[in-house]
């Protein structure tokens, strides 16, 4: 198969298996068939079918094109479909271009792949629900949209994928509407985002509006990246910066990371697939992407490293104090993310992408382990009636252990391979408070990592009737997790230190990307680096190892360890008390004003639209008058327009 | 000429007919002033078909009446069911057109 029918195959394998899966759905809705137990009804059957089928057929696809790309020569791994254009008005020009190069394969690797094992695990755990096709169109069209966000030429198009996402994101977190909480946790992530994408939004129009004074007045991405470096500085960090604010509300950095953590209200394998591996790794994706324009305003990009080492340590510290193992992991993502935005400020762009990429593997594992917890336990998600379940889930145990060790970078599992790139570039790039910040982070995430171990798994239950009925998952849900497993130990290898006998085949894989001279040196001093890895493996070492024992006790409490933080651990808890600043600084605003404004745009709908309306409705009575129903009247005014079409025609002389 | 004397008389055929379907109120009465514009059109073919010494327009008259007679019969079958119906000719009691 030809590589552009196999980027076809990519993008509408999934958005077919969403076309089919919604006809699916709207039936199912139609015609409810009583749900009895964790057991999949035969339209749900076909549904899981399609489902999976979908996005197996896209990775299927990637892998075979990743294998046709690594055949060829460097400079000559990219293929393009072209659509057609979508629109042409006065300079814009927006076309349907889709591109796979090695940065977006990579993602189009970790959507497709990861996201067909998250496809399966969700046909195991939310078997039995009653709305199942319609979860899996979500999932289904989440997937398409995810692809053409990573493969757009255009950003136009990619701000298309961006919101299609958004959509999903949405539609899956209130997936249990019935729920008020859970809709309302949809509405915030929504409306957050929406805030990002304004930023966003600007952030393209400024880029156009720039460019058109030099007759390039386009949004092509591989356009713009070829003449940024005509704009000036101060312009292109304004779009930069704007441009970033998009990447904040999507990926989840202070002060828009509020929706992430209540996202977690959607079902686990939203989670999972939306909410750690692919969208809300979206901002990191753009900023990448972006890369020439960020390399051109470097205070952007400070910003950036900034912010993200800020993000990095602020929800480590929020995620050490959770009591529900989904929040904790929610958290732990956002901290994750702060990470790579701190790598991509250092300059290492690689490094960012090659900790997504492993970030992908181990926090899709982790939440899928912490699903099938959740499953063995009935739905519990509160830490303290867990524990004491090691001997109980002999699959799900292991690969939460593995997981927590990857997320807490532990060699030689991927995580540590790709925290130590971010570690070790910040350092060469000559930002020891970024550094310092990265391994104090290190140090934290360990200790909470190893926390929720031990509170799951280690130690006596605290609740016992729970404990006792715990059970394994089926299949569908252990396989997806070795195989993540697999992928989380294993995708270290891609990047294995040189020090450490390795070679660096990931960052040469997206060197033609970015090309070298924007990468700092990620290992510019053998012997600086060895020492900076052996003081990062110290810490997290200590972190686990204080996170493991103070939790792995009999009776140790899901609250502060020491008595003496109790009053800090509170305030931690609640997130810094971030949302309660937010609702005081914008959101009561907002509201107050909206409601001082609110008479008033009555008043005007009122004599506006009603006016409009009542108008209408008088010159329709007035009119009616002259429809009398007597044939003579109607002749008579047939009559008038035939005497003044002749008296017109005779006095214009016929002209 | 010749030609003024038959299109006056055309002129006032029309007029009469038209005067008559918008004044009358009796359905034959109607029919009648049908055929009389029908009929002024007619005198007005054939006077320019003699004028130019052209055939067409008799054939359009020969089409005309041919077609005044069809209408004669239908509009005379709807008049008997209005009838039956309504029991009147009276054409402003049928108003429904209003609605």
């Amino acid at each position: 198969m030809s590589h552009v029918a196999l980027l076809a195959w990519i993008l509408f394998a999934p958005l077919a298996a969403a076309a089919l899966n919604g006809l699916l759905a709207l039936r199912s809705a139609r015609v409810p068939v009583p749900v009895e137990g964790h057991h999949l009804r035969p339209m749900d059957r076909l549904a899981a079918g399609i489902g999976v089928a979908g996005p197996l057929a896209a990775a299927v696809a990637a892998w075979s094109l990743g294998f046709a790309f690594l055949a060829r020569d460097r400079s000559l791994r990219l293929t393009e479909l072209d659509l057609g254009t979508w629109f042409s008005m006065g300079q814009a020009h927006v076309t349907w271009l889709f591109r796979v190069d090695p940065l977006s394969l990579v993602m189009v690797l970790v959507v497709t792949t990861v996201g067909t094992l998250i496809h399966l695990y969700s046909v195991g755990y939310m078997a039995g629900d009653a709305g199942f096709p319609r979860f899996l169109t979500w999932l289904n069209l989440f997937t398409f949209a995810m692809l053409v966000l990573v493969t757009a030429r255009d950003l136009v198009v990619l701000f298309l994928g961006w919101e299609g996402v958004g959509v999903c994101s949405y539609l899956l977190i209130g997936y249990w509407f019935s729920d008020a909480a859970k809709a309302a946790a949809g509405l915030k992530a929504f409306v957050v985002n929406r805030i990002g994408d304004l930023g966003l939004l600007l952030g393209m129009f400024l880029l156009f509006w720039s460019m058109a004074p030099g007759g390039q007045a386009s949004l092509d991405i591989d356009l713009l990246s070829a003449h940024v470096t005509k704009l000036s500085v101060p312009l292109a960090t304004a779009a930069a910066v704007l441009l970033f604010v998009g990447a904040m509300g999507k990926s989840a950095q202070v002060p828009l990371h509020i929706w992430l953590p209540d996202a977690m209200a959607g079902p686990t394998p939203v989670s999972a697939l939306i909410h750690a591996a692919t969208m809300v790794t979206a901002g990191v994706y753009m900023v990448a992407r972006m890369h020439p324009l960020y390399h051109h305003a470097p205070a952007a990009l400070a910003f950036i490293g900034s912010l993200g080492a800020l993000t990095a340590l602020v929800a480590a510290t929020v995620a050490c104090t959770q009591t529900n193992i989904k929040r904790v992991i929610a958290w732990s993502t956002v901290s994750q993310l702060g990470y790579m935005f701190m790598g991509l400020g250092a300059g290492a762009f690689s490094a960012g992408i090659y900790h997504l990429f492993t970030h992908a593997f181990f926090k899709a594992l982790f939440f899928l382990s912490a699903g099938a917890v959740i499953h063995a336990l009935h739905g519990e998600e509160e830490l303290g009636r867990m524990g004491g379940l090691w001997s109980k889930l002999r699959v799900t145990g292991p690969a939460f252990v593995l997981a927590a060790a990857a997320n807490a970078g532990l060699p030689p599992l991927s995580g540590f391979v790709s925290k130590d790139a971010i570690l070790v570039a910040t350092w060469n790039a000559h930002h020891p408070v970024w550094f310092a910040v990265g391994l104090l982070t290190a140090g934290l995430t360990a200790f909470y990592s190893f926390r929720l171990v031990a509170l799951v798994l280690a130690g006596p239950p605290r609740d016992a009737h729970l404990a006792e009925h715990a059970h394994e998952a089926g299949w569908a849900m252990t396989l997806p997790l070795v195989l993540l497993a697999v992928g989380a130990v294993g995708a270290g290898v891609l990047e294995w230190p040189h020090e450490l006998g390795g070679t660096l085949w990931f960052s040469a894989w997206l060197e033609p990307v970015f090309y070298p001279s924007l990468d700092h040196g990620i290992h510019a001093n053998a012997v600086v680096d060895i020492i900076l890895t052996v003081g990062s493996v110290a810490v997290v070492a200590t972190g686990a190892a204080i996170g493991f024992s103070l939790h792995a006790r009999d009776g140790a409490s899901t609250g502060a360890p020491l008595t003496g933080l109790q009053g800090l651990w509170a305030t931690v808890k609640r997130g810094w008390h971030v949302d309660e600043v937010l609702e005081r600084v914008v959101v009561r605003p907002v509201v107050f004003s909206s409601r001082a404004a609110a008479p008033f745009l009555d008043f005007l709908l009122g004599w506006g639209a009603r006016g409009f309306v009542q108008g209408l409705a008088l010159a329709g009575r007035g009119l009616a008058v002259a429809q009398s129903g007597l044939a003579r009247h109607y002749a008579m005014v047939m009559l008038g327009g035939l005497v003044a079409l002749v008296a017109w025609a005779v006095l214009s002389g016929g002209r | 000429m010749a030609l003024h004397a038959p299109l006056l008389v055309a002129a006032a055929l029309f007029s009469i007919g038209v005067g008559g379907f918008v004044a009358r109120r009796n359905v034959f009465a109607l029919l009648m002033c049908i055929e009389l514009m029908l009929n002024a059109v007619n005198l007005v073919f054939v006077t320019f078909s003699r004028q130019w010494l052209s055939v067409e327009g008799h054939v359009t008259v020969l089409l005309v009446v041919a077609l005044a007679a069809a209408e004669a019969a239908v509009a005379l079958a709807i008049v008997i069911m209005l009838f039956r119906h309504r029991e009147t000719l009276d054409v402003d009691v049928f108003a429904s057109m209003k609605e």
